[in-house]
């Protein structure tokens, strides 16, 4: 049995997207699998089972066939956090380590993933970090390539896990680093023993959100298009601006949601025409009958926020980084950019797993 | 006051000039073509004479005393003249002059010079950038309009000179007299208040029609206006009516209220009679200035043919007017003239035959008629009409009427010459029912507001330094909006009854504290990042039972946080579920001409949908609290519809009232919401479930 650990060092780094597609290739391969998140922090009910929505989604996607009550042994709701705020000092470390212990029964491998970044926990006295040197667990840390300081980051966590660090993933990475990554990061962290597995692009259809996510962290209205919320938005661009520019803005931006005051008419009817993926309207400003009619007939829905046009970007500029997925279209993305871009014959060498 | 501008003894006109091309010339020509008895001084550099008149080199040189000086000269020499006249001692000028605020950024520096400059010297002024003034009692025309208005006691105010223009050709065109008239300009400084007053003092003006893009100091014009109103009826267009919502509003009455709330709730507030077109404002100037006030809705409309009189019946039905039944009195003597054919009912219909006389009669009969309170007579003009004959039976009798009786000729050619016979005997004449029956009905709302008792503004007492102490704390953590307990606070403060709340931590805590309150209870998040609770799911209603409440606490807790990630969550409040009232919502917004209003509406989630809600301007008369909450179309449902208990409307009162004295008391709420007040059947009085304060930004 080989147990891998899919960490980060800071959150929202992409974890799951790796679970997901090395778990689907682990699969394709003939390995029989298991996985379980130590902690999660996105709590979510299923079928009466307390469990976290990221793990859930995993579950679901790579149809495991473990015990549902075993996908997250400690979820930490607001309940729960209160409750450890005020002394309660619950055996969490004890059901993660009973669920890692009964997850390895009859299985090729088992995946972990951590929720928030491996150095969370502290709070529940769950740090990761303990637990896997004690059991000599493989690790692979995933980070956003944001600039070189993430070498630091990597640096220290080479420290703190010495040879349970398997290696790490680079993500989200804009193509014009890509040179910089072969020519001198790469080769940087190998001097270093830091073996680099994958290189992810940044990848548009991962990066976005649906319209009914955003109508959900947006505490809108759908005031039409409720059959196309289902519609991933990849960019958005703010109507505030005169209509032809804004045309010219919509003809080069590749599926748009656009934010603009309700009253801005000339806006809207353009952002119909051109069949924006949504329109997002600020200021409880509704729009006119001409406007619902045409969004009606060609499918854009249209979202009635409360908020002005600023705070709505800033709201979806601070949730874009952290996107959970969830469609289908997302997550067959992902598992595709990881099939592609992970050096699975490295990985197999390095855990020892022969084909 | 201002009487300079109206009855100047002398007057000099700057930039009189000789060339019939020039405004100058015009203005001259004006002064003197009209009676006006006192003198004229053009005064010009070149000097000489300007259409018989000695003209002087300059301001300094003309003879004194000058009441009045009427500048047209280029903008550059303004601000020098400004200091002429306060050498010479003048205190009253009219700038003609353009080319200041409305010109651009050079402009506005220059018309704010001009108005230190007038301050230094002791100069009122009207305009810059106006079409000048006429009074038509003393024969001053010191104005470049074409014409010169007939004698008649409207007096009229513009704040577009283009308005002012059309203003005076429409009544050359319908025989209506004006008394005075100013054209406002840019109002350096004298402004629309100002003039309101002036027309209020003087004798010769009866009834105030005005043109308003803005009102500068809103709550001084209101109360101006409210005291004109008494004895004139001040009758005012507002333009520039804008789509309602300020942008960025954090609350629900943020988002209905706009400055079109604002006029509209002053105006009612006020007295004035608002015009909504042009056609309107006219109608209502040619109703108010000739006909007395109707003592009571009931109309009676004679028509000498069927589809008119039903059109004017249709019409009535949108007003607050009524097809009153004649008394047996009246339609016995009717019997007696008319044909048998004749309907002898309201709309009275005598018939396309109709002559002169039985025009005559007719009408002559209805007048005595003590049942009746308003008359309209139309006539469609059939070939065996006697359109001017029956014009000229009808005008003494309508003219001697102690009610109101207007006219409706329908048509436009044949029948010019009788509408033209009704006004000058100052009898309206409209080409369309509508127009007549709407300008009756805005007399009889008139008279109706004039009938009201006068106003009474209560005090509500209210602990003051309690609510001091709350903002002072927020101010103090640079927080703008008040979490729910803080609002609560306040609220209690000023009396309103809350419901009972417990703050629970966590999902036991939560069940302990809806154990204690009693189910059911409503469940709300405690977050100061959450501000519009139920948008994000932060409300649950209902909660019957341990289970309920613990479900709710953890789909409660865990949607905030997935919503907004960073969001403070410090727990729930369990609340008492208050039931078996109906809910309202009262607001508060302020505005920037007129200062704090408060709003009424039906509550719920339909609230912003369906605009349903009435404005007033703090501070709220108990009259004012008592029409808002009758004001809304959903009223029939606080009323109680199919057998419901009535609310407790007298609660709904007390509370706007409160409302406008926390507005009054504490000027640095810029937005409140009091969503839902739950008000209970009559005589049980009201709650208030919810409420949200927002505070203006401390300097």
């Amino acid at each position: 049995m080989t147990a891998i650990f899919i960490g980060s060092t800071i959150e929202d780094a992409g974890k799951d997207i790796l679970t997901l597609g090395l778990g689907k290739r682990f699969k394709d391969d003939g390995y029989s699998l298991s996985f379980f998140k130590p902690v999660g922090i996105h709590p979510v009910k299923v079928q009466e089972v307390l469990t976290d929505q990221d793990a859930w989604t995993i579950y679901r996607f790579l149809e495991l066939d473990q015990p549902l009550a075993s996908l997250c042994p400690v979820v930490v709701t607001h309940d729960l956090l209160t409750r450890v705020l005020q002394g309660e000092t619950g055996p969490f470390k004890d059901k993660i380590l009973a669920t890692y212990e009964a997850l390895q029964q009859d299985r090729d491998i088992l995946m972990m993933s951590a929720g928030g970044s491996i150095y969370s926990g502290g709070l529940l006295g769950t740090q990761s970090i303990g637990m896997i040197n004690e059991y000599g667990v493989k690790v692979i840390i995933i980070d956003r390539y944001t600039n070189e300081f993430v070498i630091d980051r990597f640096l220290e966590i080479k420290e703190r896990l010495g040879d349970n660090l398997l290696g790490v993933v680079l993500n989200r990475v804009n193509d014009v680093c890509l040179e910089e990554i072969k020519d001198l990061i790469i080769p940087f962290l190998n001097r270093h023993g830091i073996e680099v597995l994958g290189v992810l692009p940044e990848d548009p259809i991962i990066r976005s959100i649906s319209v009914s996510e955003l109508n959900s962290i947006l505490g809108g209205t759908v005031l039409t298009g409720q059959e196309c919320l289902h519609r991933l938005v990849e960019n958005f661009i703010i109507g505030g601006m005169q209509v032809d520019h804004a045309r010219k803005y919509m003809t080069k931006i590749k599926n748009a949601g656009v934010i603009v005051g309700g009253d801005r008419t000339d806006i809207l009817a353009m952002a119909i025409d051109m069949r924006a993926q949504c329109l997002i309207l600020t200021g409880s400003l509704y729009p006119n009958e001409m406007i619902m009619a045409s969004a009606e007939q060609k499918g854009v829905p249209i979202i009635l926020t409360r908020d002005d046009t600023y705070t709505v970007a800033r709201r979806v500029d601070n949730f874009s980084s952290r996107l959970q997925l969830r469609e289908k279209e997302k997550v067959d993305r992902g598992i595709w950019l990881v099939g592609k871009h992970f050096d699975f014959d490295r990985f197999y060498r390095l855990v020892g797993l022969g084909r | 006051m201002l009487e300079n501008f109206f009855k100047p003894r002398s007057m000099a006109i700057l930039g009189a000039s000789s060339d019939p091309n020039k405004l100058g010339y015009n203005l001259v020509k004006n002064m003197i073509s009209y009676g006006y008895k006192g003198e004229v001084y053009p005064i010009n550099p070149k000097a000489g004479e300007i259409l018989g008149l000695k003209s002087y080199k300059s301001l300094e040189d003309a003879p004194r005393p000058v009441d009045l000086a009427v500048l047209a000269v280029a903008p550059k020499y303004v601000l020098e003249a400004m200091d002429q006249c306060g050498r010479m001692g003048i205190e009253s000028a009219v700038i003609i002059t353009g080319g200041f605020k409305e010109s651009g950024r050079e402009g506005a520096k220059l018309e704010r010079e001009l108005a230190e400059a007038a301050r230094r010297n002791r100069v009122r002024l009207i305009g810059p950038n106006c079409i000048g003034v006429i009074d038509t009692l003393s024969g001053v025309n010191a104005s470049f309009a074409a014409d010169m208005p007939l004698p008649g006691n409207i007096g009229v105010f513009s704040q577009s000179g283009a308005i002012c223009v059309a203003i005076l050709d429409w009544a050359l065109g319908e025989n209506v007299g004006f008394s005075r008239f100013v054209s406002l300009g840019n109002e350096a400084d004298i402004t629309e208040t100002e003039i309101l007053e002036s027309f209020g003092q003087d004798d010769q003006t009866k009834v105030i029609i005005g043109y308003l893009e803005s009102v500068e100091r809103g709550r001084d014009f209101m109360d101006t206006a409210y005291r004109i109103s008494q004895t004139k009826p001040v009758i005012i267009i507002k333009a520039g009516v804008t789509a309602a919502g300020a942008k960025a509003a954090s609350s629900h009455t943020g988002a209905m209220a706009g400055s079109e709330n604002a006029y509209e709730a002053a105006f009612k507030q006020a007295g004035i009679v608002r015009a909504y077109t042009m056609a309107e404002l006219f109608n209502f100037a040619l109703a108010f200035s000739t006909q007395p006030f109707p003592v009571g809705p009931n109309l009676c409309i004679i028509t000498n043919s069927g589809g008119p009189g039903i059109i004017a019946a249709d019409a009535i039905e949108k007003t607050q007017l009524h097809l009153a039944t004649l008394s047996n009195e009246t339609i016995s003597e009717l019997r007696t003239f008319l044909p048998p054919i004749a309907s002898l009912y309201n709309p009275v219909d005598i018939i396309g035959d109709a002559d002169a006389e039985r025009y005559r009669r007719t009408l002559a009969t209805i007048v005595e008629d003590t049942n009746i309170h308003n008359i309209l007579v139309m006539l469609a003009p059939a070939a065996i009409t006697h359109i001017d004959e029956t014009a000229a039976a009808l005008a003494p009798i309508a003219k001697q009427a102690s009610k109101p009786v207007v006219t409706c000729f329908m048509g436009r050619k044949r029948v010019e010459m009788g509408r033209k016979l009704l006004l000058d005997a100052g009898v309206p004449s409209y080409n369309y029912p509508e127009s007549a029956i709407n300008s009756l009905n805005a007399m009889f709302r008139h008279r109706q507001w004039l009938d009201r008792p006068e106003r009474v503004y209560p005090t509500l007492p209210g602990d003051k330094s309690a609510v001091q102490k709350v903002f002072d704390d927020i101010t103090a953590t640079g927080r703008n909006d008040l979490i729910e307990a803080e609002a609560r606070g306040v609220l209690q403060a000023y009396g309103f009854r809350v419901p009972e709340v417990v703050l629970a931590k966590t999902s036991d805590e939560a069940v302990a504290a809806a154990e204690k309150i009693g189910y059911p209870v409503v469940m709300k998040i405690v977050s100061p990042q959450v501000l519009h609770k139920s948008d994000l799911g932060g409300v649950a209603l209902g909660l019957a039972d341990k289970s309920q409440v613990a479900d709710a606490f953890f789909n409660m807790t865990t949607r905030i946080r997935n919503v907004i990630p960073q969001a403070i969550i410090l727990g729930v409040y369990i609340q008492q579920m208050v039931t078996g009232g109906k809910e309202v919502i009262l607001g508060l917004t302020k505005d920037e001409q007129f200062g704090p209003m408060v709003m009424f509406g039906l509550g719920g989630i339909y609230v912003e949908a369906l605009k349903d809600v009435a404005f007033r301007i703090v501070p709220l008369s108990e009259q004012d609290a008592f029409d808002m909450v009758r004001e809304i179309r959903s009223f029939p449902i606080l009323r109680g519809v199919r057998g419901e208990p009535a609310a407790d409307l007298k609660a709904i009162e007390t509370s706007l009232l409160k409302l406008s004295q926390i507005a009054l008391d504490f000027s640095q709420i810029i937005e409140a919401d009091i969503n839902p007040l739950m008000v209970l059947p009559q005589g049980q009085g009201a709650v208030a479930i919810d409420a949200r304060f927002t505070l203006a930004r401390q300097v």
